[in-house]
């Protein structure tokens, strides 16, 4: 059994996992906390890992019904993400692994969203990866676990970071991006033309800048904006986005001749885009493989997954450090 | 009756172990590398020096601050992994008193210890019956305001050693559950 751990930004997450249908994954969500300033912030999400981390573990184990000599391998994010909340969850798992000799992976967070979609598919390589999260919109060509070629990837704002902007923008509350996807369903999405960054040229990098700077003005030159104005916004900007990730992965599936499509992160939770993404793979032939929603954002089941491919643990545990800037490629 | 008292609340580490109150084991480690990359490898070579088991700890003192944010949740993160499921008497023990069970004088004293630059913690002491005692509740203001007084005002930024601390009255240590260890700030 793998017991892991994801601290890299603001949920505490612990998992136990056995394999594909026997595991616990716990997750313990910060956004009350982080509503209030209208983001994260860094100190006070390390805050809280460190209060929650042990209570987790206990529950995670719990429902697995597993004790600490049943664990044969610990697996823990030690980057990129946040480094006062990585070096909580590096911390504590290599306290718990050293006074148990119990050896440990050290798993890149987002090898772990690559694979999260295979927890309830089978893998067959290669495919394509479209991680969109938070602090990612990155295109990966997948060869085997651990041989990673980026394709593409935003050269300024990630996608979910414009999800949270323009929710802000719009002041329509937090997290941004479940509150975008609710609010688009009220709206008309053909209302704006919303620049999709880049659209025409020749490329698979994103750019989600101009985007966010165009319902900035939208926003600073209206006058009023009632519920209707701004759910027509939130629309339009929703199916922008959605259609340039769709574009940019489809253009990357023909470039290399691969017919297997892998989107997670926290944005493949978007209702739009689920469905636009399973529409379009249909039309044209493609396996789509999206997780379950609760495993579009960070959670550590896809950590100890990740750990379960990689099969590469430790017990040099001084090697295994936090890395905020952590890369695949 | 072994018990280990951890400090890594600033940039040094320090770790002792009791076997019924004799000091048994003293380090105090001023490094280069970051807490959570050498912690574990410094209680292996505790414990194996000792030739002893982290089973055989039976009481745990560890200071929980105030101090640097990063540095402490290091350490309190590592007690909560290595000692999960193995040790129910856990004791909390705040930096200053620490620092006051250092000193070795018989007029009272007044440690000051700045933790950032908005926040000086302060507190007064005097030895009375062969414990250190505080004279007061630990307070914490502005740097100026933290010096305003008759006592010799000693300045501290780091721990020196832990192998004192039972000078200290025994009612400091706050008894705490492992799992809600938390720092002070
Ligand atoms: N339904 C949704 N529609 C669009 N975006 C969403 C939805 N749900 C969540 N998101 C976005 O997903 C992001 C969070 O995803 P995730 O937790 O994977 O990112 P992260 O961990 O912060 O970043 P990274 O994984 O790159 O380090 C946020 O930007 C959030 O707005
Ligand atoms: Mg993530």
């Amino acid at each position: 059994m793998i017991l892991a751990f994801d601290t890299s930004c603001d949920d505490t997450s612990v998992s136990c996992f056995l394999d594909k249908t026997k595991y616990s994954n716990v997750i313990s969500s910060q956004n009350e906390i982080h509503k209030k300033y209208g983001g994260i912030m860094p100190e006070v999400a390390a805050r809280k890992h460190i209060e929650n981390i042990a209570y987790l573990t206990k529950e995670a184990m719990l429902r697995m019904d597993a004790a600490l000599r049943d664990i044969d391998e610990i697996a823990v994010t030690v980057g990129p993400g946040l480094l006062p909340s990585l070096l909580v969850g590096v911390s504590f798992a290599k306290g718990l692994a050293y006074a148990n000799k119990i050896p440990i992976s050290p798993v890149n967070h987002i090898e772990g969203h690559i694979f999260a979609p295979f927890i309830e598919y089978d893998i067959r390589f290669p495919f394509i990866a479209l991680v969109i999260s938070g602090g990612h919109t990155h295109i990966f060509l997948v060869k085997s676990v651990g041989e990673y070629v980026l394709l593409g990837k935003t050269l300024d704002d990630a996608v979910g970071e414009a999800f949270d902007k323009v929710a802000r923008l719009l002041d329509a509350g937090y997290p941004g991006g479940p509150v975008i996807d609710k609010l688009s369903k009220t709206g008309n999405p053909y209302r704006y033309s919303i620049p999709k960054g880049m659209e025409n040229k020749n490329t698979l990098n994103f750019s989600f800048s101009g985007t966010k700077t165009f319902v900035k003005n939208l926003v600073n030159n209206a006058s009023y904006l009632s519920i209707s104005d701004k759910a027509d916004i939130a629309a339009s900007f929703q199916r922008a986005a959605v259609d340039i990730l769709w574009k940019r992965a489809y253009e990357a599936c023909l470039q290399t001749g691969i017919k297997r499509l892998a989107v997670s992160g926290g944005v493949s939770a978007n209702s739009l885009l689920r469905e636009e993404f399973a529409k379009n793979a249909k039309e044209y032939g493609m396996g789509l493989f999206i997780p379950k929603k609760e495993l579009t954002t960070d959670n550590a089941l896809m950590i100890a997954f990740a750990a379960s491919l990689k099969r590469s643990p430790t017990f040099d545990y001084s090697s295994i450090e936090a890395n905020p800037r952590l890369r695949i490629y | 009756m072994k018990e280990l008292v951890i400090d890594g609340s600033f940039e040094d580490i320090n770790l002792s172990v009791f076997d019924s109150k004799e000091l048994i084991y003293d380090l105090h480690l001023h490094s280069p590398h970051t807490h959570s990359k050498i912690l574990t490898d410094i209680f292996d070579y505790a414990f194996n020096s000792l030739s002893i088991d982290i089973k055989d700890i039976e009481k745990l003192y560890c200071c929980i601050g105030p101090g640097k944010y990063t540095s402490l949740r290091v350490v309190l993160a590592a007690i909560k992994g290595m000692f999960f499921e193995k040790l129910e008497n856990v004791y909390g023990v705040n930096s200053l008193d620490l620092m006051a069970s250092e000193e070795f004088r018989n007029e009272p004293f007044r440690i000051v210890c700045e933790t950032s630059k908005t926040k000086t913690y302060f507190s007064d002491y005097v030895l009375n019956n062969g414990f250190v005692e505080r004279l007061g509740e630990i307070g914490s203001s502005q740097k100026n305001e933290a010096v305003k007084t008759d006592y010799k005002i000693i300045q501290k930024n780091c721990i020196g050693s832990v192998r004192n601390i039972f000078r200290l009255k025994p009612e400091y240590f706050k008894r705490v559950e492992l799992y809600a260890l938390t720092p002070v700030y």
